[in-house]
């Protein structure tokens, strides 16, 4: 593998680094909330199942949702506490349920484990018996897509390379950062399970150039270790962490449209998955907290370690609340999160943290009006993917679904450059991704799939 | 939720007004350099095209119930017709070409980005077919203008050149306001270049290759360079962003300076030559982007794996 020179084509740079800085220096914070809200669909289009019912004591770490579909993957009780309301949330187009949970005022000790302060062996664990710990404890994809990491590591192609994406390529978004600083002993052992999980030959852990000193701590952590672990600095560019950019600029290698990263012998895992396999299989700790960072405009932006099902309120709150009425509250990142609510107040935020959610972004609300497309074709120059979001654009404001299958809008990955650079604010990047779902859905239809 | 509210939920600084605003201001030095060489006529003129432009798109967007939209366009539109009449041409024929760019060429065909051409290049075509005697006579920078040939013809004709070329790169030559001074134009194109609004590629390539071709049919080749429009439609027409979005920088630069140089070569009667170089491949460009296919992420590989 060459360093450094290989890139994937397009990408921007949305900010210069002031934006990250807001929330870089805080260390995380832990914190029991005063209620949990434990939502059943803990990522896109995933639906639990509720194992408890209203009045129960549940313990921190038993499992209380089972999964319904196949994107979903176990959940379990983020604290000990008992269960006072089941209620219905919308999310989409789903009715998902949704556990109120009392936490008790004892929690259970947090004791300290050798993983967390050096290697740990892992010659004791067999690929299958790994895979099936990541099944036991709900382990999925922690960098936004949520995809159930048992699954991806089921594979039966060979594997060669087991890539950690620690890249946090989203602006303001620092909780991997901090993650890395604070908890790289976990991470590296995570990662070292990770690898033997994958059956891979070597496990790479990708961070960008703005990270630097992760790379060195982490650096510093596996002198002397014969683990086959490295550690990749990429320059920084938005969508370095895109499954697919990451994996081109690490190997060189180019998916097949409509491949797996595993039919190019690759696997590619955020770094917070790795933090959480480390959990479970060296702590017994099955996936039930993640790192957030709350940031933007708010008095003091931060990084939490917290319980699934902390509601965001509290975290908004604990950060001092908006600082601008004028906002828009975003969960997720800035250039692919999505927008729950603007003029919020703490009290506003009904959601609480799951599985994948990496950010709350508290951004000025600046009026955006579409103007006509002056074909300046920035938004071709930036696409990841090499398309030209403006014609798909044109084509399906025409209802055109075929020429926009012709113009490959399969292919988008929805990174959302394209409505960035776009100096007539068109909103290209949710029209590219509808028009990539509108043609596969006639696919589907026409039975070509 | 709004429209508003959709992702990304950042966005470039830049906007279609920042960019024509910046497109403005980048003109600005020219046009000073234009009022200096020319006279007040200059500033009138410049002043009754750009008033016309923008007027009479608001009054089409109003009369036709569509968005009234003000980014700063039709000033671009208006200050480079200006910039391609020469100083003697009567302010009704301004606005009559004015007219003619952003009504016919311009919203016709769907306002800011659906022109098929550069509205300001079509408004001097129309003036060089409608009025051939107001564009074709130069005169001499100065208060006593006097009609002259301008560099380019005296060339042509084999006529001693009696300008030196710091005074056609500094601008002290005939022809049309805006165009002679290729130092100033080449000052406010390094500002959008620095602003990163525009593309260089395009122009540098256009400039190479007319060079090239001008110098095998024995032109000087600084002449050729700062001697016409060459600079002013390299930069500022030619790199129009509704037209030149292809992702062939390289051939539509290429194309559109082999047509001007054989124009330049082997036409009778047109010394100049570049509005007809742009104008080609601005219709053309649509084709001239054919010949470049995009690499979209995994089609080949996919291909690779289905046979």
């Amino acid at each position: 593998m060459k360093k450094k020179e290989q890139r994937f084509p397009g990408g921007v740079h949305p900010t210069d680094g002031s934006d990250k800085k807001l929330s870089k220096d805080a260390p995380i914070v832990s914190f029991v909330p005063e209620i949990i809200e434990l939502s059943m669909s803990q990522s896109g289009g995933s639906l639990c199942e509720p194992l408890v019912a209203v009045g129960d004591h549940v313990e921190r770490g038993q499992l209380v949702g089972q999964p319904k579909n196949f994107t979903a993957v176990r959940l379990h009780a983020s604290v000990s506490g008992t269960v006072t309301e089941i209620r219905t949330e919308t999310k989409g187009p789903m009715e998902v349920p949704l556990l109120v949970i009392k936490p008790d005022k004892e929690q259970p000790e947090e004791q300290e484990k050798p993983y967390q302060k050096e290697w740990v062996s892992i010659d004791g664990y067999s690929k299958e018996e790994l895979v099936s710990i990541m099944e036991e404890a709900g382990i999925t994809g922690m960098g936004g897509a949520g995809f159930p990491a048992h699954v991806k590591y089921k594979t039966d192609k060979p594997i060669e390379y087991i890539l950690i994406n620690a890249c946090e390529c989203e602006s303001y978004l620092t909780c991997d950062y901090r993650m890395m600083l604070e908890h790289g002993m976990e991470i590296l052992n995570g990662v070292h399970a990770l690898l033997k999980a994958g059956g891979a030959k070597k496990a790479v852990i990708c961070t960008e150039d703005n990270k630097q000193d992760c790379a060195e701590h982490l650096r510093k952590l596996m002198e002397g270790q014969k683990a086959a672990i490295e550690v990749m600095v990429f320059p920084t560019k938005y969508p370095q962490g895109g499954e697919r950019q990451l994996i081109q600029a690490a190997t060189g290698k180019e998916l097949r449209a409509g491949g797996l990263p595993a039919d190019a012998g690759v696997i590619v895992s955020n770094v917070q998955t790795a933090k959480a396999m480390a959990d479970a299989v060296f702590g017994g700790i099955p996936c039930i907290s993640r790192c957030i960072t709350v940031t933007g405009l708010v008095r003091k932006p931060g990084n939490f370690l917290v319980p699934l099902g902390t509601p965001l309120r509290e975290l908004l709150h604990k950060c001092g609340g908006p600082a601008k009425l004028n906002n828009k509250a975003v969960l997720g990142g800035p250039m692919t999160g999505s927008c729950i609510g603007h003029q919020v107040k703490c009290a506003d935020l009904t959601q609480s943290v799951t599985k994948v959610s990496g950010g709350l972004l508290i951004l000025f609300n600046e009026g955006m009006e579409e103007s006509p497309c002056i074909r300046c074709g920035s938004c071709m120059k930036v696409c990841p993917a090499g398309l030209t979001p403006w014609k798909i654009d044109f084509a399906l404001r025409k209802g055109d679904i075929d020429l926009c299958h012709k113009l490959y809008a399969t292919e988008c990955i929805g990174c959302g450059c394209c409505s960035y650079v776009c100096p007539a604010r068109r909103e290209l990047s949710p029209n590219t991704v509808k028009a990539r779902n509108d043609v596969r859905a006639m696919l589907r239809e026409r039975g070509t799939k | 939720m709004g429209k508003t509210y959709l992702n990304p939920h950042i966005r470039t600084p830049k906007t279609t007004k920042t960019i024509m605003r910046d497109v403005c201001v980048s003109l600005l030095p020219a046009f000073i350099g234009a009022v200096y060489f020319f006279g007040v006529g200059a500033f009138f003129l410049t002043l009754a095209c750009v008033a016309s432009c923008v007027v009479l798109e608001y009054l089409w967007q109003k009369l036709n119930h569509i968005p009234v939209v003000f980014d700063y366009s039709a000033v671009v539109t208006g200050m480079l017709l200006a910039f391609n009449l020469t100083s003697n041409t009567p302010v009704w024929v301004a606005v009559l070409a004015s007219a003619f760019s952003i009504i016919v060429v311009k919203q016709c065909f769907g306002g800011i980005g659906s022109n098929f051409a550069n509205p300001a290049l079509m408004g001097r075509l129309f003036v060089m077919v409608v009025y051939p005697a107001k564009i074709m006579s130069y005169v001499t920078p100065g208060p006593d203008a006097v009609s002259t040939a301008t560099v380019l013809s005296m060339a042509k004709h084999g006529e001693e050149i009696t300008y030196s070329i710091w005074d056609m790169f500094m601008g002290r030559i005939p022809g049309a306001l805006g165009e002679t001074s290729a130092f100033l134009l080449l000052l406010g194109f390094a500002f959008l270049v620095i602003r990163k609004d525009l593309d260089w590629l395009i122009t540098v390539v256009f400039a190479a290759v007319v060079v090239a071709v001008t110098s095998i049919a024995g032109h000087n080749p600084l002449v050729s360079l700062f001697g016409g429009g060459l600079i002013l439609g390299g930069c500022y027409m030619l790199t129009d962003y509704t037209l030149s979005s292809s992702r062939s920088k390289v051939l539509f630069g290429a194309a559109a300076g082999i047509v001007t140089a054989l124009i330049r070569i082997f036409s009778p009667t047109y010394p100049e030559g570049v509005c007809f170089g742009i104008l080609t491949v601005n219709v053309l460009s649509y084709f001239i982007e054919l010949f470049v296919k995009p690499h979209i992420y995994g089609v080949a590989q996919k291909k690779k794996a289905e046979e």
